[in-house]
């Protein structure tokens, strides 16, 4: 057996402990909505978090156990599409660290879940499931829409013992409406929009480890340090580490705004690359343009990162140099590929 | 629900097998079989295709492990199917008929009269759908179970058609039969 076809057994075994919560009729006639929430508590329950996790694959993480919101998210979706439920990754940016959860389509209706906070948004009055948009405008409506599935035991429950009105548990790492109030931006993977990340840097100010080389206390990876940069009101920045067109379905660009400068002063964004990805043999491109302040312009190709295990790690660095014709500048990133950044910075140089 | 969704949800339900759990999670594995069953009623989701087969098998394995009642479930779904072919395969649906109605009697179950009058149906329009030996079993058990309901003349009257069709009737035990022969097959 190969090991594709060990994961494929492995997630049947998975779907099939799922199904065991829902009752024959259920199973049966039921609607998807009960096996999605049986899908999501499933994860939920199974998967401790584990800080800083990464898996390359939804299975990873329910063989292991444990994850994060990204790693559970993926879960949910192969499990479910095992069960022959298709979605899309969702994801909120800002009021909290940068959240994944999944959007579900069933024949009838759109439902969001999220795995990691053990939650499926539902309309009480009606029963039915909410999509990502439509919890959303619930929040700003503070209006109930959320079953918050029980902590206790470690299988699989269908929607009726699995999930309360109310956060019984008296949990407090997660508050709806909290996730999705102050929301820097929301969005579905795959969807074509673009997620705009606004990064705020003075002259001389860095953002994120440039000098990463190897793994230390707090930041095990090129890009932790970046990852968990916080804005001014002391917000998560979220995202500044992403870049481009993500495997996930992602599309990611960035906004600089650099303060503090000179009329006619020269200064650059130097961006450092852990890793970059072409899309269909294409080199990896960056596209930096000065939307005001000046109408400077830099493109940048960078090679494919395929580093081996035993090679240092030497990340690609890219200058892009302007001037200003004020005491700001606002630069535009258009990127085409998969990056992953470990550092942004506004130098003189 | 989606047709996908069912159907995949049915295939998963139905790659589980007895075989295929150890024998403390037999009873957990029946469950979602019978949801599978449940689901294999669903024509409108789940195709010929793949019920007839699932059923075939669910039977089988049913019978052998002695769960009478899910065995006659499935018969009566797959019947179902069956009858309502563009061609049904009208010894086959005697057969069904017969071996559902031998299933509910071994298994102490209700319902073996409408099956055994559907066999005889089918047996009056062609005599050779059954094979005699099966004829007399099935004229015995019917004619019995007319009698223990007081229906005498009808129990007489099944006897005689039994007897004039040539069959001879038997004290043998009544046993069921293979789900299908192997040539009887639909897909």
């Amino acid at each position: 057996m190969t090991d594709e076809d060990e994961q494929t057994s492995a997630m049947r075994d998975h779907a099939i402990r799922v199904l065991h919560a829902l009752s024959c009729d259920k199973l049966a006639f039921g609607d998807d909505l009960e096996l999605v929430a049986a899908a999501n508590a499933y994860v939920h329950r199974r998967v401790r978090r584990v800080h800083q996790s990464v898996a390359d694959s939804g299975i990873e993480v329910l063989e292991r156990e444990e994850g994060v919101c990204g790693g559970m998210v993926l879960a949910t979706r192969d499990l479910l599409n095992e069960l022959g439920l298709q979605g899309q990754l969702a994801y909120a940016l800002g009021g909290d660290v940068a959240h994944s959860m999944f959007e579900v389509q069933t024949e009838s209706e759109t439902i969001l879940v999220d795995p990691y906070h053990g939650l499926i948004f539902v309309d009480h009055e009606t029963g039915r499931g909410l999509g990502l948009d439509d919890a959303v405008a619930a929040a700003s409506a503070a209006r109930p829409s959320v079953l918050f599935v029980r902590r206790q035991g470690s299988e699989a429950l269908d929607l009726a013992e699995a999930y309360a009105r109310a956060d019984e548990d008296s949990r407090v790492d997660f508050a709806f409406p909290r996730n999705f109030i102050d929301l820097d931006g929301y969005g579905l993977a795959g969807s074509g929009f673009a997620e705009v990340i606004e990064v705020h840097l003075s002259l001389g100010g860095v953002l994120g480890a440039p000098d990463w080389r190897e793994p230390r206390e707090g930041e095990p990876y090129p890009y932790s340090a970046l990852a968990h940069e916080r804005k001014a009101d002391g917000s998560h920045l979220s995202w500044a580490y992403i870049l481009g067109s993500t495997a996930n379905g992602y599309n990611v660009q960035h906004v600089y705004r650099i303060a503090g400068l000179t009329p006619g002063q020269s200064f650059a964004i130097r961006t450092s690359f852990a890793n970059a990805y072409g899309k269909e043999g294409e080199l990896p491109v960056v596209s930096y343009r000065q939307l005001s302040g000046g109408g400077g312009k830099h493109n940048a190709k960078l090679e494919h990162t395929n580093r081996r295990a035993d090679e240092a790690f030497v990340p690609q660095v890219i200058e892009a140099r302007f001037v200003s014709e004020t005491d700001s500048s606002l630069i535009v990133t258009y990127a085409r590929g998969d990056f992953v950044l470990i550092a942004i910075e506004a130098i003189a140089p | 629900m989606s047709p996908e969704s069912a159907t995949r949800r049915f295939h998963l339900l139905a790659s589980l097998s007895g075989s295929a759990y150890d024998h403390a999670k037999l009873a957990e594995a029946e469950h979602l079989r019978s949801a599978a069953l449940l689901l294999a009623e669903r024509r409108d989701l789940i195709p010929d295709s793949d019920a007839i087969p699932f059923l075939r098998a669910m039977i089988k394995d049913a019978r052998t492990t002695g769960m009478s009642a899910l065995a006659a479930q499935a018969f009566h779904t797959l019947i179902a199917r069956v009858e309502s072919l563009d061609e049904p395969d009208i010894d086959w649906l005697a057969q069904m008929n017969f071996s559902l109605a031998m299933t509910l009697t071994t298994g102490g179950l209700p319902g073996a009269e409408t099956p055994m009058a559907r066999a005889i149906e089918i047996l009056k329009a062609k005599p050779d759908a059954l094979g005699d030996d099966l004829v007399a079993r099935l004229a015995n058990a019917y004619s019995d179970l007319l009698s223990s309901e007081g229906r005498d003349a009808e129990a007489e009257e099944v006897l005689v058609w039994s007897l004039n069709r040539g069959s001879v009737k038997s004290d043998a035990d009544v046993e069921v039969v293979p789900v299908a022969p192997a040539e009887a097959d639909v897909q």
